[in-house]
């Protein structure tokens, strides 16, 4: 896979457009839903993953294979997020309904209803969480990076990685020891 | 809820779809440049040469020229160390040389005022010598005098020699002129002693004169000289204990003056008119001068011009020409006379009758 997408990306500095079709085809759903739990809503999810890959072919000759193709692009898509972020409103934050629609849709992840319950809980604390436990959380979990891969997107060391993922933890078992009382 | 438990859950994030039309239209968006230069990639997946090796290169380049540079300032500072050395041997033999020049001026300021007490020593000595011999014409004046009063007396006596009185009151006349010139020239010679004697109490004393005679009593040889040897009205001590205003002649005008105003009159004769002044030189004053006290410092100043004479004689000769003025008025014009010696060997003599008598 990773041979692939480097000698795609290649083909692409080349000057293929084919390749880089197939690139967008390999990672637009991956950024979209990225950029969709951040800010809550399709059509800013939608635009800002046009401006990432926009960024992504006027920044390819830039591309040095210092890291995965998949780490620059998340790198890129989290710049572009602090940049939407600073000249933006604050995030929507995602609703019970939301998380239940995105589960109903394709085979439930969660074994029974009561994890599924608590995984709604849980998603909801992480949008309580700081902005930068957030995009942590967001980019390993969420999106799947290993932690080196995490702190080459964030631009940090892996030891902030690390801590800024156990305080998301710690917050989180907090949270979820006491019970919330939910309406009848 | 534990951690494992919770990142198993948060694995397990659903993942919203894309909606439908977002692919395509990043297709449409895709820009590629048309000719990027592109470097081939390493098939082997090695890291260059430069990249590997480029910690190390970099450090000995940062190693190598730290050793540069503190060879630089290594050498700056020997340069600055032999320089500063350089500079204080300078300023030591500036020292050195500084105190040789002052002491160089002192000593040349010293040698200059031996050199003057030396002149007026040497003047002084001249002076002296003239006062001995001024003194030995006059004992032989003396001698010749009373030689003179004897014959008279004998002429008298033998009424041979009544003629004569002319011729004898002239020469008494001239006798009495050189006893005042040696008297004149001695009393110079007492004021040119006052202004040295004042002017080594001067050098001793910060430049200042004393402020009477009692305070220069180391520096005079003797009390004698403060009496005018015209001053028949006062007598010399012999000693400075029986020193008083009595044995002086002479008027101190110029008490705790400086040496800086050399045309101030230290000391003067009343008798002879002679004035001192405080360069230690002695003026004799004569007519048309005189001394006169300055109303702005209250000093006293030797004012006037010397008369001048129509005839360009100096003051000595125009002396003697008032004498014998005076001798003419009192006696009458000089007339012929025959010298001879009697039979006792006595000088007899005849003034001879004019012609037409």
């Amino acid at each position: 896979m990773s041979d692939h997408v480097e000698a795609l990306c290649h083909r692409a500095k080349a000057g293929d457009i084919s390749a880089a079709s197939e690139l967008v085809g390999l990672f637009y759903q991956r950024i979209f839903a990225y950029f969709r739990r951040l800010c809550g809503n399709d059509d800013d999810a939608a635009d800002l993953t046009q401006k990432t890959f926009f960024k992504v072919w006027t920044s390819l000759a830039s591309y040095q294979r210092r890291s995965s193709f998949s780490t620059w692009l998340h790198g890129i898509a989290h710049h572009v997020y602090v940049d939407w972020r600073r000249t933006n409103k604050t995030a929507d934050s995602e609703s019970d309904e939301w998380w239940e629609t995105r589960a109903a849709e394709g085979p439930s992840p969660f074994e029974d209803a009561a994890e599924r319950d608590a995984a709604h809980r849980l998603f909801a604390l992480v949008d309580r969480l700081e902005d930068r436990a957030k995009e942590a959380v967001h980019l390993h979990y969420y999106q799947g990076l290993s932690l080196q891969e995490t702190a080459e997107a964030l631009g940090v060391a892996t030891s902030t990685v690390k801590y800024r993922l156990r305080e998301a933890l710690e917050f989180l078992r907090a949270q979820t020891k006491v019970p919330t009382l939910r309406p009848a | 809820m534990n951690d494992e438990r919770i990142e198993q859950l948060l694995r397990k994030a659903p993942r919203s779809p894309a909606p439908a039309g977002l692919l395509e239209t990043l297709r449409k968006d895709i820009t590629l440049p048309r000719r990027m230069e592109v470097r081939p990639m390493n098939p082997t997946g090695a890291t260059p040469f430069i990249w590997r090796w480029f910690p190390t290169v970099s450090f000995a380049a940062i190693f190598l020229a730290c050793i540069v540079a503190i060879a630089v300032q290594t050498n700056q500072i020997t340069g600055l160390k032999q320089e500063n050395a350089t500079l204080q041997t300078s300023a030591h033999s500036l020292e050195q040389l500084r105190r040789d020049n002052t002491e160089y001026r002192r000593l040349k300021a010293a040698h200059e005022e031996l050199e003057r007490f030396r002149r007026d020593s040497a003047e002084l000595q001249q002076l002296r010598s003239e006062v001995m011999q001024l003194r030995a014409q006059t004992q032989e004046i003396d001698k010749l005098r009373a030689e003179n009063q004897r014959l008279a007396l004998a002429g008298q006596q033998k009424n041979e020699v009544s003629a004569n009185d002319d011729f004898f009151a002239r020469n008494d006349n001239a006798l009495e002129n050189a006893r005042a010139r040696a008297e004149s020239t001695a009393c110079i010679n007492n004021l040119k002693q006052i202004g040295l004697a004042a002017r080594i109490w001067a050098t001793d004393n910060n430049d200042v004169y004393p402020s009477g005679w009692l305070a220069m009593t180391n520096e005079l040889s003797t009390p004698k000289i403060l009496v005018c040897p015209s001053d028949k009205a006062r007598t010399a001590a012999n000693e400075w204990r029986q020193f008083s205003s009595a044995n002086v002649s002479y008027e101190f005008l110029n008490p705790n003056g400086t040496e800086t105003e050399p045309q101030v009159v230290l000391a003067r004769c009343p008798i002879h008119n002679h004035a001192c002044l405080s360069d230690g030189s002695v003026q004799q004053l004569g007519k048309g001068r005189s001394i006169a006290r300055n109303a702005n410092d209250g000093k006293y100043y030797i004012v006037g011009q010397p008369r001048s004479n129509p005839d360009g004689d100096t003051l000595d000769q125009q002396q003697k020409r008032e004498e014998m003025e005076n001798v003419l008025k009192r006696h009458g014009p000089p007339r012929p006379a025959l010298i001879t010696t009697n039979r006792n060997g006595v000088i007899v003599i005849e003034p001879l009758k004019p012609s037409y008598e």
